[in-house]
């Protein structure tokens, strides 16, 4: 008798969202099958890596990957550009740190004018992560929303507190919203109940379940996402088939394993293989999970999961 | 030598007073005094529900924002539980904390014919009276040099032929009496007799009446109500209620453990409860004109919490890991060995808990629903101050806890009271002007809101579009009876002008969420409990509800809420108080004590606190109706109905 591959029957499929217009339109989601299960359904866009700029110098990163952006800190144009350009990032995560009154003084005005020039330098598509309390992540969105409307960028977050605001910049300028639930898919269906009962289509929202470092707690989230998924999935439950990103880089390279040194640790090796591969590793643990969108850092670790992908899909 | 400060403390509007030692604590001196203070933490100052105003002198205190505003502040506010006396006071016990004295009768006390009307009726009118208490007038054979044996030997033997029970146990008190009594009315006696248990209760010289009397009590953490009973012929001759008197020491059963964990807290608990039940036992044989003597018997019923306490036992390990109990049923017991006064003659009987969580008082509402003798499918849901669930039929039985807490029953609600007069209990939204229409018990003028009224605030908001799904304030549908009031958004259900107490009647933002923490932990209950018997809500025949707030409660507004399951609402019954129903049908029949010490061995008990899927379905509770939108169909229905009906969605 021949081997048959046992497969799973799905019932559902996820929503597929549109980052960019024209001719930087970038689809994701729409498998209707659990991650690289090719076998079992259709995977019609890969997972997209996006690279981090930061609308300030940012402090305290580790030489190992501080030496690939520091000529560009000045400049979150140039900077965007060059992980474009020379890193191959397939979108542009720009965290507006500064805006967070604790952190910097940038406006929202200021970080919506930014984010415009950004967006109109790059040829990728644009997804823009807030700061500091919901309240003001959500005045910012609205800000930034505004001044890019109709282009399509993803802007964040949204949570119970501030969705109202969010949604609606985002569903006055044709905008899509990054959804964060803390690793709860409870939590995550209850907003996208919220947001799309506000009217906002469920093809703009994309949701982020949180995400955290290899060694850190990852299994949590990996599992967060694994039920997100098969809900989608198998279930056909139409609140968690939104398509899911992992802002993974701000949590990778805060932790030791990355930063320190091999003086220190001679045993766990050459500093940069080491931030490397725990950020790759990382990240690939994301796709298995579910992720769509993932937001990275280091140049090498970008093109080691890029491959990885390409071998898989 | 130092003479020792005292301060004097006067109390209004009561003028009570008394001399306490500097920095004693305020609400302590209250208690002490006699009066009653309203708490729900014990005097942790968490509830915020201690509050008097100092009209002189000084106490320490520090600030609670969360409680008392500034303006109340400069008026003298304070937390009592939280001050420390600092010279001689005049305080103000504001009329709110004030606990409201006796329940009226109607109100918990039902009687079974009402509770029966629902259910089993023609179980009830076929329950064979036959309680295992009988009093029997006996002839002793008198001894002689002939026939020398003990008086025992010849008692014993006389009970033998008249009632067929051999070796009849004679407690020592009894024996102490028993060669006077016997000897006084020329060797006829009347005999007292636990047939069940063998065991001689009570004997009196002569042929004395041989009417039986005895007492079911249910000890609810909230109220205790007791029935004097015919045993003749099942008669309920008199019901007595009052609340709990422990409240005072802490509003749910986990403040009292602790309480019971003081200095002298265990002896002070059981003290309370004891005086009042002798007090309302008092009262029952006034109005009945009973002989104390002839009470023979009582059944008391509680959770296992009560059980402990109203017994003297240490309750502290049912709320330590792995919550066990020190006895699901206490041993037999003498009035008097319990502080029962009044009916020295009669024995104590307590009804048999599953757990820690499930009580005795669950065992005997199981009992009065007959569930466990029946084919259907059958959920039995006790609202009280926690929320018990057992779901079976004839052949088998599981039940849990979840915790629910008092919201229902009005704690942890700002304006929140329980069912009495000037509770609302009902409520109305006007769409248009989201003005709320109620109705309160009584009809007076309202003074809080009770657990149904509190059930229908939050469907009806919903239903409005007051709140969203997750229990927040809509805040632009342009609601006029939203204010803000230092930082906590609330909504006025009865102006100041209106209400009993000339504050304003509203709940805020942190009731509504208190109120959707115990709903979500109810129905995640329901559906834990079901699933591991691999059942859904539509495989149930019935729901039978308990407890205070059941009677008014409006069925399809809890369906609404995500409360209860979305099943056909005929399948509902309320049942009232169905624990006192159980300890005296128990009380009635020997045959129905064992069914109800068989139900107790039969439940089979699922720990809630560390099941997972119980937690998982809790966080979707958190969410009007559920997260889960398709296990309430008929609620989204009805919802995008008054949505299309709108023009609009609000939400």
């Amino acid at each position: 008798m021949e081997f048959q591959v046992p497969k799973n029957e799905y019932t559902g499929k996820i929503n597929t969202v549109k980052l960019g217009k024209g001719d930087l339109e970038v689809k994701v989601g729409g498998e209707t099958a659990l991650p690289f299960h090719t076998f079992e359904g259709e995977i019609p866009n890969k997972p997209i890596i996006a690279i981090e700029v930061y609308d300030s110098r940012p402090k305290g990163w580790p030489e190992s990957v501080d030496k690939y952006y520091r000529d560009v800190y000045d400049d979150p144009v140039k900077w965007a550009k060059k992980c474009i350009d020379e890193f191959g990032a397939e979108a542009i995560c720009l965290q507006l740190v500064s805006t967070n009154p604790d952190v910097g003084d940038m406006k929202p005005e200021e970080a919506a004018e930014l984010t415009k020039k950004v967006r109109e330098a790059i040829s990728k598509p644009l997804i823009v992560y807030g700061a500091g309390s919901l309240e003001n992540v959500a005045e910012v969105m609205k800000k930034v929303s505004e001044k890019n409307a109709d282009t399509s960028i993803l802007i964040g977050w949204a949570e119970e507190e501030n969705y109202k605001t969010i949604a609606a910049a985002a569903m006055g300028y044709n905008n899509n919203v990054i959804a964060l639930n803390p690793l709860d898919v409870n939590i995550a269906k209850q907003l996208n109940i919220l947001l799309t009962q506000l009217g906002l289509p469920p093809d703009r929202i994309v949701m982020d379940p949180s995400t955290s470092s290899l060694g850190y707690g990852i299994e949590y989230c990996y599992s967060a996402m694994e039920r997100l998924r098969i809900a989608a999935l198998l279930q056909d439950d139409k609140m968690t088939q939104m398509p899911i990103i992992c802002n993974l880089a701000p949590e990778v390279w805060k932790v030791k394993e990355v930063r320190e040194s091999e003086e220190r640790y001679p045993e766990w090796g050459d500093l940069e293989e080491r931030g490397v591969n725990w950020e790759a590793i990382s990240a690939m643990s994301m796709l298995i999970a579910g992720a769509d969108i993932l937001v990275m850092r280091h140049p090498k670790a970008v093109s080691l999961v890029k491959e990885i992908i390409k071998e898989l899909l | 030598m130092n003479r020792v400060k005292k301060y004097f403390i006067k109390f209004l509007p009561s003028n009570k007073s008394i001399t306490i030692d500097p920095n004693y604590n305020l609400r302590q001196a209250i208690l002490d005094c006699g009066l009653d203070i309203d708490s729900s933490c014990g005097g942790a100052g968490t509830c915020g529900r201690c509050v008097v105003q100092i009209i002189e002198g000084t106490v320490e205190t520090k600030d609670f924002p969360k409680f008392i505003s500034k303006k109340e502040k400069e008026n003298g506010f304070v937390l009592s539980c939280q001050a420390r006396v600092k010279s001689d006071l005049v305080v103000y016990v504001p009329e709110r904390v004030k606990q409201k004295g006796k329940i009226e009768k109607g109100e918990l006390g039902e009687r079974p014919s009402k509770i029966y009307a629902g259910i089993s009726k023609r179980e009830f009118s076929s329950i064979e009276v036959k309680p295992w208490i009988v009093k029997e007038w006996l002839k002793v054979e008198k001894p002689s040099f002939s026939y020398g044996t003990s008086d025992l030997f010849r008692l014993q033997k006389a009970i033998k032929e008249s009632l067929g029970i051999e070796d009849c146990v004679v407690p020592i008190h009894i024996m102490r009496i028993l060669p006077n009594v016997l000897r006084e009315k020329n060797w006829t006696v009347t005999v007292t007799v636990d047939k069940w248990n063998r065991t001689l209760i009570d004997i009196q010289a002569g042929e004395v009446d041989r009417k039986c009397y005895g007492i079911a009590i249910d000890i609810g953490t909230t109220t205790l109500v007791l029935y004097l009973v015919d045993l003749e012929n099942g008669d309920i001759l008199s019901v007595a209620s009052e609340y709990n008197p422990q409240i005072k020491f802490g509003e749910d059963i986990i403040n009292r453990i602790v309480y019971s964990t003081r200095k002298e807290g265990l002896n002070k608990l059981r003290e309370v409860v004891v005086d009042c039940l002798n007090s309302l036992i008092w009262n029952l044989l006034l109005d009945s004109g009973v002989d104390p003597d002839s009470i023979v018997s009582v059944v008391v019923a509680g959770n296992s919490t009560m059980m402990h306490l109203f017994y003297g036992v240490p309750p502290r390990y049912i709320r330590e890991e792995p919550y066990v109990t020190v006895a699901n049923r206490f041993p037999n017991s003498t009035a008097e060995e319990v502080g029962i006064k009044h009916i020295r003659n009669a024995m104590v009987y307590s009804m048999k808990g599953v757990a820690s969580y499930l009580g005795s008082d669950i065992t005997s509402g199981v009992l009065a629903t007959d569930m466990a003798c029946q084919k259907e499918l059958t959920l039995f849901l006790d609202l009280g101050t926690n929320g018990e669930l057992v779901v079976g039929n004839s052949e088998w039985m599981m039940g849990c806890s979840c915790s629910a807490g008092p919201a229902f029953e009005g704690g942890g609600v700002k304006c929140g009271i329980r069912a009495v007069d000037g509770a609302i209990e009902k409520v109305w939204i006007d769409e248009e002007t989201y003005k709320c229409e109620v109705e309160v018990i009584g009809g007076g003028k309202p003074r809080g809101i009770c657990g149904s009224g509190l059930i229908d605030i939050i469907g009806e908001m919903y239903l409005k579009g007051v709140i969203d799904r997750k229990g927040k304030f809509n805040r632009d549908i342009g609601n006029r009876y939203l204010e803000c009031v230092d930082g906590d958004l609330r909504y006025i259900i009865v102006d100041a002008r209106d209400s009993a107490t000339g504050k304003s009647i509203f709940i805020s933002e942190v009731d509504i969420n208190n109120l959707m923490r115990a709903k979500a932990a109810i129905y995640a209950g329901i559906k834990t409990l079901l699933e591991e018997v691999d059942l859904n809500v539509y495989d149930l025949d019935r729901i039978y509800i308990a407890g205070g707030l059941g009677k008014h409660l409006n069925i399809r507004n809890a369906i609404v809420i995500g409360m209860l399951p979305d099943i056909d609402i005929s399948k509902y019954h309320f049942l009232g108080n169905t624990s006192v129903t159980g300890a005296y049908l128990s009380l009635l029949s020997e045959e129905k004590y064992k069914k109800s010490l068989e139900i107790a061995n039969k439940i089979t008990y699922i720990e809630l606190s560390v099941n997972m899927k119980f937690m998982d379905r809790y966080v979707a509770g958190l969410f009007l109706p559920y997260t889960d939108l398709k296990d309430f169909p008929t609620v989204e229905e009805l919802i995008y109905s008054m949505n299309n009906l709108r023009g609009r969605d609000r939400r």
